[in-house]
């Protein structure tokens, strides 16, 4: 029988947990977040890298998750949307989300929460047009792009 | 102007609400859905699950000759397949809510002996991931031989045109007249006609961020299923497969919980659901079927592209619009899966969204060679209102 899956053992930390795993060479980073880690807050919008909701961080960097291979994270520390809070407890930025009603149906809000993330640790008081910026690789088809950035704006202490 | 022609303004009625408007009202669900713990239909999963991949038709209209299915079950992690010649021995076509010719029509899970648009679903691959099914699918043989494809509803119905359904024998899937109020009053009344030869709204796909998707479960004790899905009107999906499945009602359980954006395209993955159904049931293992985006606009549930041809409108010289008539053509696509609600609803809703009383539409529904369509942000068809 064909065998059309060859794969290698990889080791990643997520959320501040190692994890040591056979992945097939082909797998995306997204689907092995979500399938093998069982990590299902980052999720696939588009499969093309352009609605964000698969955002993660990768050694610091904002990466869309669905556009790199999970091999390609070997050795990586990776943040996804369930390591942001601590204790159960919101985070500003999460607490600023559902204040500002950020989020309707929410399928968008972990990629959004990703890219605030990285931009908020670069810049914690961001401009407006950097606000922009920074969530310009995040598509929302509720369309609450304007809540979301308020949100974000919130939480960066400018509002 | 008479009284029973034009309806009075409508009279504000304000209700002391301050306990809540102007307040912000928390939403029970942002905690979780914050915290990445919301639970969308692909978070779902289940020991020793399967994934589904359809291969799906490249032309839009033609003859399936073969289906050559070794390669694909040869490879190692492929858990099965199903065909539209299975489904056809398994279910019953579901019924159709379009009277006759539409009602003609056998439409089942997945293609039977013909495709009829690009993207229609013509086998399943089942896999141990949803990277192998895909690669799988790539290796089934299908050989068609292309027909004519008719791409333009206004000529749909001309001699010599194929013909999509040779059970309906015909490419008019359903006509039907609305008249509310009374015409001829309002154009005897109008300072005015304004005459338009034709109005066209085009095709269009709502776009959900997260698409179709379900795992399917089947329990060979008690011959129920459970259906996890992000399908948005579970009750259609069940009175649609019941009866195609011949079983009863009771034996579809559905399950939904978050769903990632539904405007009206998720209504109809009742086609999908069942293929899942049937492979639960066949492979004797849960399924999980996520669609990809590339499949979502190919096929699930455009919006559908509607002309009005020779409309005429009675209007005064203060600008109030008395009453209009017209000729509405649908483009209902290959299926009518929901259709023809989208003529009738659109009919029963025109005059409650305006202060139109006098109306007369000639409503006709064809079949093309175009995916089908579905309600898509507003129930039937907004846009056009």
């Amino acid at each position: 029988m064909a065998d059309l899956s060859p794969s290698r053992a990889i080791t990643v930390t997520v959320n501040g947990v190692e994890y040591e795993r056979e992945v097939e060479a082909r797998k995306l980073l997204i689907h092995f977040i979500r399938d093998d880690l069982d990590l299902t807050g980052s999720h696939i919008g588009c499969d093309t890298g352009n609605c964000g909701a698969c955002s993660v961080i990768v050694d610091g960097r904002l990466v869309k998750s669905c556009m790199q291979l999970a091999v390609q994270a070997d050795g990586a520390t990776i943040e996804t949307v369930e390591g942001l809070s601590e204790d159960g407890a919101l985070t500003e930025l999460q607490q600023a989300f559902s204040d500002h009603h950020a989020l309707q149906c929410g399928y968008c809000t972990p990629g959004m929460l990703m890219s605030a993330t990285a931009l908020l640790r670069e810049r914690p008081s961001p401009t407006e047009d950097e606000i922009r910026k920074a969530l310009q690789g995040n598509i929302c088809r509720c369309t609450g792009y304007w809540n979301i950035f308020e949100a974000v704006k919130a939480a960066g202490g400018s509002a | 102007m008479s009284e029973t022609t034009i309806a009075p303004a409508p009279t504000e009625v304000v209700v002391p609400t301050r306990r809540w408007s102007g307040q912000n009202v928390p939403r029970k669900e942002d905690k979780r859905l914050t915290q990445g713990e919301g639970v969308f239909v692909d978070d779902v999963k289940r020991h020793g699950m399967g994934y589904v991949h359809f291969v799906r038709s490249p032309y839009a209209h033609a003859h399936i000759v073969s289906i050559d299915l070794s390669k694909a079950e040869a490879v190692k992690g492929v858990y099965g397949t199903l065909t539209g010649e299975e489904v056809a021995a398994l279910t019953d076509p579901f019924f159709q809510l379009a009277t006759d010719p539409g009602a003609k029509l056998k439409d089942y899970a997945l293609a039977v002996g013909r495709v009829r648009y690009v993207g229609e679903p013509v086998v399943a691959v089942v896999a141990e991931t949803r990277e192998l099914a895909r690669d799988a699918s790539e290796l089934v043989e299908i050989e068609y031989e292309p027909l004519g494809a008719v791409v333009d509803a206004r000529t749909a119905q001309d001699a010599g045109t194929e013909v999509l359904h040779e059970d309906a024998g015909t490419n008019l899937m359903w006509e039907g007249v609305y008249e509310w109020g009374d015409l001829d009053a309002a154009f005897a009344e109008a300072d005015r006609v304004v005459k338009i030869k034709e109005l066209h709204f085009h095709r269009f796909n709502s776009t959900p961020l997260e698409c179709d998707g379900a795992l399917v479960e089947y329990n060979r004790g008690t011959g129920q299923w459970t259906i996890h899905t992000n399908n948005q009107f579970p009750g259609f999906a069940v009175i649609m497969m019941g009866p195609a499945m011949r079983c009863g009602l009771d034996k579809l359980r559905f399950v939904t919980q978050d769903i990632g954006g539904g405007f009206g395209n998720k209504i109809t993955s009742h086609p999908q659901l069942v293929a899942c159904c049937l492979l639960a049931r066949k492979l004797n293992r849960p399924v999980q079927w996520t669609e990809w985006r590339t499949d979502f606009h190919l096929s699930m549930s455009h919006g559908n592209e509607r002309w009005f041809h020779d409309t005429e409108v009675a209007v005064k010289s203060d600008g109030t619009l008395l009453g209009f008539r017209t000729k509405a053509l649908d483009d209902a696509g290959a299926w009518l899966r929901y259709e023809p609600l989208g003529g009738v609803i659109w009919a029963q809703v025109t005059p409650g969204m305006y202060r139109w009383r006098n109306i007369r539409l000639e409503f006709t529904q064809v079949a093309t060679n175009k995916a089908p369509v579905s309600p898509n942000r507003g129930y039937s068809r907004m846009q056009h209102l």
